[in-house]
């Protein structure tokens, strides 16, 4: 039971405090995760992956798949463990948003609410570039089960820059980018 | 407000949770395509406040649009029924997934290949992400003081991410109200 709770309330904190939406929320789930030791950085790398390429909010997905690999007793526990999971990332979104919903406008060109976003705004960028650090990690060092764990690999370094170029300069998709470097992943890790 | 509309509320965000990949933002066309031009519900003026709202609410952003087009549309239900919609078809599919992609199937030395693969698309598109958003909204040197200090403060000392959040809400609201108030 107490690990249900757990579940909920870090989700219903992760939906309380991240700015920024998708990629910026994965960041702050993998540091709340994984300084829990409730999944490993691969295991967690999976579902940050198939979150992206199926459909739905990314966050949303990845709560679900967090809280069923959390709980994987039985397939009841799963369930439950998705449900408080996806429950709490929810919660705070629903209340907030009908708290303010009467006074939008107002709300949002407040003086106060626009100064401390823009407080926040740069904060994301931060957590950003800590998750970029994490999956470089990965990418660089890939820990195989039949290699020699955490050796450098340079394919990650050449697969990581040109993915950068195809996506920031010539506009590439997300989910195309994804299909093609694991595809590459198969035949050269 | 009859049942009928509710029930076709549900629909449209089933659809919308169901259909669009990555979320978030992906959705607003969506949503437009369906309630201003279909059902002329809503105007393009309230499909601006849902990205003013998006941008300046704490979430998940496709929860932040359709509890709040939701709750225009039909109140509290409407928002219940809305977020509902939109929130099942991650749920449904997920956990489908999950209790299919167990640990065996998780280290296979193919699919280990290929998500290891993938994280590099990852470092690329997080990368890519912080460097276009970066643009907008690091705006200064305060600004660009605080993603320094948020970075390592994630990276090297661990520190909780709620905290972080607070201290630069808290540096943002000090430093940009004084600042705006001085230039009055």
């Amino acid at each position: 039971m107490i690990i249900y709770w757990e579940l909920f309330s870090v989700f219903f904190k992760i939906g309380l405090f991240s700015f920024g939406g998708g990629l910026a929320m994965i960041a702050f789930i993998q540091q709340e995760i994984i300084s829990r030791g409730w999944l490993t950085p691969t295991e967690f790398a999976q579902i940050a992956t198939i979150s992206q390429m199926t459909p739905g909010p990314v966050a949303v997905n990845a709560a679900t798949f967090v809280g069923a690999r959390v709980c994987d007793t039985s397939p009841l526990a799963s369930f439950m463990g998705s449900l408080v999971a996806t429950l709490g990332v929810s919660l705070p979104s629903f209340i907030l948003i009908l708290l303010v919903a009467g006074s939008l406008k107002k709300f949002s060109s407040s003086l106060a609410v626009k100064s401390i976003l823009n407080g926040i705004r740069p904060a994301v960028i931060g957590f950003l570039l800590s998750a970029v650090l994490v999956f470089f990690k990965l990418a660089l060092f890939p820990l195989l089960p039949d290699s020699s764990s955490g050796a450098f690999h340079p394919f990650g370094l050449f697969l990581i820059c040109s993915l950068f170029y195809l996506h920031y300069y010539r506009k590439v998709g997300a989910i195309h980018l994804i299909l093609i470097s694991g595809v590459l992943g198969i035949f050269f890790y | 407000m009859s049942d009928s509309k509710y029930f076709h509320m549900f629909k449209v965000f089933f659809k919308i949770g169901l259909f669009t990949i990555g979320g978030g933002l992906a959705m607003i066309p969506v949503i437009r395509d369906e309630f201003v031009e279909k059902q002329h519900w809503i105007s393009d003026e309230d499909i601006t406040d849902v990205l003013a709202i998006s941008q300046s609410m704490p979430g998940v952003i496709a929860i932040n649009a359709s509890t709040f087009l939701g709750y225009r549309l039909g109140g509290i239900t409407g928002a219940l029924v809305s977020t509902l919609g939109v929130v099942l078809p991650s749920f449904i599919i997920i956990l489908l997934i999950a209790l299919l992609f167990t640990d065996e199937v998780g280290s296979n030395h193919y699919v280990n290949s290929f998500f290891s693969g993938v994280n590099a698309a990852l470092a690329a598109l997080l990368l890519a992400a912080a460097i276009a958003l970066g643009k907008k909204s690091v705006k200064d040197y305060v600004g660009c003081a605080i993603a320094v200090f948020s970075a390592l403060a994630i990276a090297v000392f661990d520190l909780d991410i709620a905290l972080v959040v607070i201290l630069s809400g808290l540096t943002g609201f000090l430093y940009y109200r004084s600042k705006e108030v001085d230039s009055l």
